[in-house]
């Protein structure tokens, strides 16, 4: 672990300390650059298992038509695609993310399967959201949270954009609770830089989400810092064994 | 991770059920008439569950409404089996009426369900003509007619057989007649017991 020389605030960008004004630009460089192969390499690294898990979480939204929706960190739009679907054209899915080059291959997806009728797209920093507050009924962050700087802003933030009663979702990669689980999938998760290389050329992002994976809270202390952020009757399910797992939690009536 | 397992199970078959929606106007009109109401169904004998959203189109989930935080517009609770019963029974009322199963919460809106399953006309024909082709259709169509006319004349000519055979040959059944005369004689020994036991005991609280 290397620390920087200087002595501003540091947060951590994979095993490396980083001052806190680098992280959004050195995760900004990762995205754009697997933003292209990036649901290729998804079907990959989990052997697609997470279009399950992401349907799960997507009936752990409870979303009905009507209801208004921020898919944060949303990237290509994976979410947002399917959240259109039931929220309808009474509804709302606003589709956004802090990386430009994300949010492209995701509105461009949107367009090509004619689904932008209630979707709109907006480049935002998750710790500070540009909308009203009480806007959402439910905000959802899959596998974003962990890039994030500063995850208790971004939890504030998020809190403060919910309607009363409006939930959050996160979905996460988290600390599996089976030690062979464990084990085995530290092991698989090694050779994903190597098929990083192979099919997107660049090693190093993918060597930064396993880093980051292992520096991301685990399932109590992400709820304990919901909590914190005044959410109210948070829970986790984990998912195959604690390699993942979605967080949710209520905003006060 | 078991309602990880019954979302995972549920999804073809949702995706299998909303194509039949989208190409069948009739059923996309009775489908839309439940819009963003909930069923939630527990099944014993095999323990299931399955919660059953309709929203532009149908939206299947092993998660029950407790734990999802809302409330379903109904619950119906009953054996598997009688669950399957009541879509062959003719009887309009016999969802609400039926005591193995339990109803709670809207129910006009299980009635209306049950009612629209069992006016259900739908022709699988049409379905798989797009994939296989109108000629492999038209055959499996035929074929599969053929199978359920043959299938439908042996039970019942085999049913005859083995009734005839039962009480004509082997004597181990009685006839029909005689079986209603027993019963007969049965219910009126019945209820001659009844009334005597009522006559004693009014007899022994005069004593």
């Amino acid at each position: 672990m290397s620390k920087p020389e200087n002595s501003e605030a540091t947060t951590h960008f994979g095993y490396q300390e980083v001052p806190v004004a680098e992280k959004e630009q050195r995760v900004g460089d990762v995205f754009r650059s697997v933003a292209a192969r990036y649901d290729v390499m998804n079907d990959i690294m989990s052997l697609g298992s997470h279009r399950l898990i992401k349907r799960y979480t997507i009936e752990l939204s409870a979303l009905r038509a009507g209801h208004k929706v921020l898919d944060l960190a949303g990237g290509t739009g994976d979410f947002s695609l399917q959240f259109s679907e039931i929220v309808g054209p009474s509804g709302q899915v606003i589709l956004a993310d802090i990386n430009e080059a994300m949010l492209s291959v995701g509105r461009d997806r949107i367009i090509d399967k004619g689904m932008s009728g209630n979707i709109e797209v907006a480049q935002v920093n998750a710790e500070y959201l540009p909308f009203a507050d009480n806007t959402f009924d439910c905000v959802c962050i899959a596998y974003g949270l962990r890039n994030v700087t500063d995850k208790e802003a971004a939890l504030k933030s998020i809190q403060r954009v919910l309607k009363p009663g409006g939930r959050l979702l996160i979905l996460e990669f988290s600390k599996p609770t089976n030690a062979i689980i464990g084990k085995s999938y530290d092991a698989f998760s090694k050779l994903w830089p190597i098929a990083g290389k192979l099919i997107t050329g660049d090693a190093d992002s993918y060597r930064y989400l396993v880093e980051s994976i292992r520096m991301h809270p685990d399932q109590e202390t992400l709820k304990q810092m919901m909590e914190d952020a005044d959410l109210i009757n948070c829970k986790y399910h984990n998912v195959m064994s604690g390699i993942c797992a979605i967080h949710i939690g209520f905003k006060s009536h | 991770m078991n309602q990880l397992l019954g979302s995972t199970a549920l999804w073809p078959i949702e995706f299998a059920l909303n194509q039949l929606i989208k190409s069948d106007q009739h059923l996309q009109s009775i489908v839309q008439k439940f819009d963003d109401q909930l069923l939630e169904i527990h099944t014993t004998t095999p323990t299931a569950f399955i919660c059953i959203h309709f929203n532009n189109g149908i939206r299947l989930s092993a998660i029950s409404s407790d734990d999802l935080g809302v409330t379903p517009t109904a619950r119906v609770s009953s054996k598997a089996t009688s669950l399957l019963r009541l879509l062959l029974t003719t009887s309009d009322s016999a969802a609400l009426s039926n005591p193995e199963i339990e109803i709670s919460g809207d129910a006009q809106f299980v009635h209306a369900i049950f009612q629209s399953l069992k006016n259900l006309d739908l022709r699988w024909d049409d379905l798989l003509a797009p994939w296989l082709g109108d000629l492999s259709t038209h055959l499996a169509k035929t074929s599969s007619d053929s199978i359920r006319q043959w299938s439908a004349q042996s039970k019942t000519s085999i049913s005859a057989t083995l009734s005839d055979y039962l009480r004509q040959e082997s004597g181990l059944l009685p006839a029909r007649g005689q079986l209603d005369q027993f019963n007969s004689a049965m219910d009126d020994l019945k209820l001659r017991i009844d009334r005597a036991k009522a006559r004693i005991e009014r007899l022994n609280s005069h004593v």
